[in-house]
């Protein structure tokens, strides 16, 4: 019988030092012993597999009148069917489709932006840190909900790409913040001051070695801005700004289902529970995260 | 020893201030000093007293809110205060070299040695080839006598230990063959057995590359050991300069004279340490005559309001002091 790979058998094969594959190794290892993390990527894969391959599951067509009308959930159809006959089943794994694409892209601009502010804030300091942490804390004193329905509901149509723009634009401070955080302590290290006598230009500094080492926490955040963004998308479509009928979106499908709460609870409860198992996942993900990247928390047990 | 070379680097008058609320502080004031090609400089000096700052302000890296308000810096011939910040990164790494006191926090943690001196090899010399500059990085770790260096490029400077990653942080610094290697205090954070090492593979090293070295440190013995010549400076200015074994048979500065008498000789028997007594003065209030005037034993009205000028009192040996008046001492004699 084959022997089973082990993770030492595959990282033997990468060329790297001894060092870094036992710093990997050590991080992995924490991870799967870290149930947080554990559950929460378990969760997070199943997801996505789910979104990846909506369109070649065995599943009906999310938009087309299968059935009749508020069939309750049977061995045919898992989940029942809505008001209008269609798939509950086939519409919330679309609906995981829609709003991990939302998420995912929106925390991804929330990023690109958040990062770009950040570092330079940081790390030049002086007046460009006067402006840009000015304009970080106008964003920040609003809730990104209420920036995200304001932008969603006055300047854009309830386009998928209008969402993910709302969303990025009252997400990004968050990310700002912390990057010029990081950046600030990172630039006063020795390395930093050891690079720029050795002729390095300041953009360089900025992403070769300053940003690397502001990166354990941004992950974290990032795990855990995915599962707000989607909170966040399902908001909106719930209160009709987000992503428009007929799409299947978690939110729009939690709508629907509260005008029939009595005669159909399914229509309802399905979306809401994997909406709620999802952005578990990614808070669970976050939150573990955070222990595994942090070297205080080596060697203990949870 | 003092003729023999070109000068490589000449500072003149050079003054560098921070400008503080509280105040102007002048760290480097008209500072005179000339180092010529092979050899080797020590700046001594207690802490404050604009050490480290020569070396930023040679490098034009004074960091914020500091200034260089005066002087000029040539280096080759080559006015280094008229160059643009993209010319001065030219000469930075390239021609002048510098390393640091902590060798641990010189090096960034989250890249492995080969990537971290294939980026200053590449960038200096634009060589983005794979293999050639994996050849350089090991020719370089090998001018450092590191014994295994292909193994050294995969680590990371958490596996190292101190005097390893201070050989790296040498290598760093002189993969571009810099005419001018600076090292500011390269021996403080390590142990003393390594420090020797290091202090000898630095000496090794640079007479090899036939550069020039400036050795900042508050370690006298340190520059007994490695110097050519050594700088007295106190409170931003240089107040004497003189070739190692003259400087250490010979002071003339009563702060010098100090110095030596408060180094313990081996298999002396002492009560008690001698110590220069008082502190330095205030950076922020700007005094007319000596700087040390409060801590001579020998200071008169004079040293009070005049600044002393450095003058030649041996052949190589300057001193600031109204103790040796211009034109007389040997001259007269």
């Amino acid at each position: 019988m084959r022997r089973r790979k082990t993770l030492s058998d595959i990282l033997a094969g990468w060329r790297m030092s001894e060092g870094a594959k036992e710093a990997i190794k050590d991080i992995i290892d924490r991870s799967r012993r870290n149930t947080m993390v554990a559950v929460g990527a378990t969760i997070i894969i199943v997801m996505f597999s789910l979104a990846l391959l909506a369109p070649v599951l065995p599943i009906s067509d999310p938009e087309e009148y299968v059935d009749e009308s508020f069939q309750p959930p049977s061995d045919n159809r898992w989940f029942g069917t809505d008001e209008l006959g269609r798939d509950v089943f086939s519409r919330v794994i679309w609906g995981t489709r829609i709003s991990l694409q939302v998420a995912v892209l929106a925390i991804f601009f929330s990023l690109l932006i958040g990062i770009m502010m950040g570092l330079m804030a940081g790390y030049f300091g002086g007046k460009t840190d006067y402006l840009i942490a000015g304009t970080i804390d106008l964003f920040w004193t609003f809730p990104p909900f209420l920036l995200a329905l304001a932008f969603a509901a006055t300047v854009a149509g309830g386009s998928l790409t209008a969402v993910i723009i709302a969303i990025s634009i009252s997400y990004w401070a968050g990310f700002a913040r912390l990057m010029r955080g990081q950046a600030l302590s990172v630039r006063e290290r020795q390395f930093v001051e050891a690079s720029r006598a050795l002729g390095a230009s300041n953009i360089r500094i900025m992403f070769t070695h300053v940003f690397p080492n502001c990166l354990a926490p941004l992950i974290v955040w990032a795990s855990i801005g995915v599962a707000d963004a989607i909170t966040i998308e399902s908001s909106l479509s719930f209160l009709g700004v987000g992503t428009q009928p007929p799409t299947p979106s978690w939110g729009y499908m939690l709508f629907r289902g509260l005008a029939n709460l009595q005669e159909a609870p399914w229509m309802s409860t399905f979306p809401g529970v994997v909406l709620l198992i999802t952005v578990l996942g990614f808070n669970l993900l976050g939150d573990g995260m955070r222990d595994v990247l942090d070297p205080r928390m080596k060697g203990m047990r949870r | 020893m003092i003729a023999a070379g070109k000068p490589l680097l000449e500072i003149r008058g050079l003054r560098t201030q921070f400008f503080l609320h509280e105040g102007t502080v002048t760290a480097l004031d008209g500072i005179d000093l000339t180092i010529y090609e092979n050899e080797s400089l020590g700046i001594v000096g207690e802490t404050g007293c604009g050490k480290s700052m020569t070396a930023f302000s040679v490098l034009r890296l004074v960091p914020h809110p500091g200034k260089i308000t005066d002087g000029s810096i040539k280096f080759k011939g080559l006015e280094l205060m008229n160059l643009t910040e993209e010319q001065m990164r030219g000469i930075r790494g390239r021609r002048i070299s510098m390393i640091f006191q902590d060798p641990s926090s010189s090096l960034d943690p989250v890249f492995n040695i080969g990537s971290q001196l294939g980026e200053v090899i590449s960038l200096h010399q634009n060589i983005y080839d794979k293999d050639a500059l994996k050849k350089k990085t090991i020719e370089a770790l090998k001018l450092v006598r590191i014994a295994a260096p292909e193994s050294v490029l995969r680590q990371y400077p958490h596996e190292l230990s101190g005097g390893m990653k201070q050989r790296i942080m040498i290598a760093l610094a002189l993969s571009c063959n810099p005419s001018l290697l600076i090292a500011d205090e390269p021996t403080t954070a390590l142990d003393v057995t390594i420090q020797a090492q290091i202090l000898n593979l630095l000496k090794e090293v640079i007479r090899e590359a036939g550069s020039s070295m400036i050795l900042i440190t508050h370690n006298l013995g340190v520059v007994a050991e490695t110097c050519d010549r050594v700088c007295i400076m106190y409170a931003g200015r240089i107040v004497e300069i003189a070739e190692t074994f003259e400087l250490f048979g010979n002071p003339l500065h009563p702060y010098a004279k100090g110095l030596l008498m408060a180094f313990p000789k081996l298999g002396e028997q002492k009560e008690e340490l001698a110590v220069v007594r008082g502190t330095v003065p205030n950076l922020m209030e700007p005094f007319p005559g000596c700087p040390f005037v409060d801590r001579c034993d020998y200071a008169t009205n004079v040293c009070e309001r005049v600044r002393p000028t450095m003058v030649e009192v041996e052949p190589g040996h300057m001193v600031a002091c109204h103790l040796y008046p211009k034109g007389g001492g040997w001259q007269d004699g």
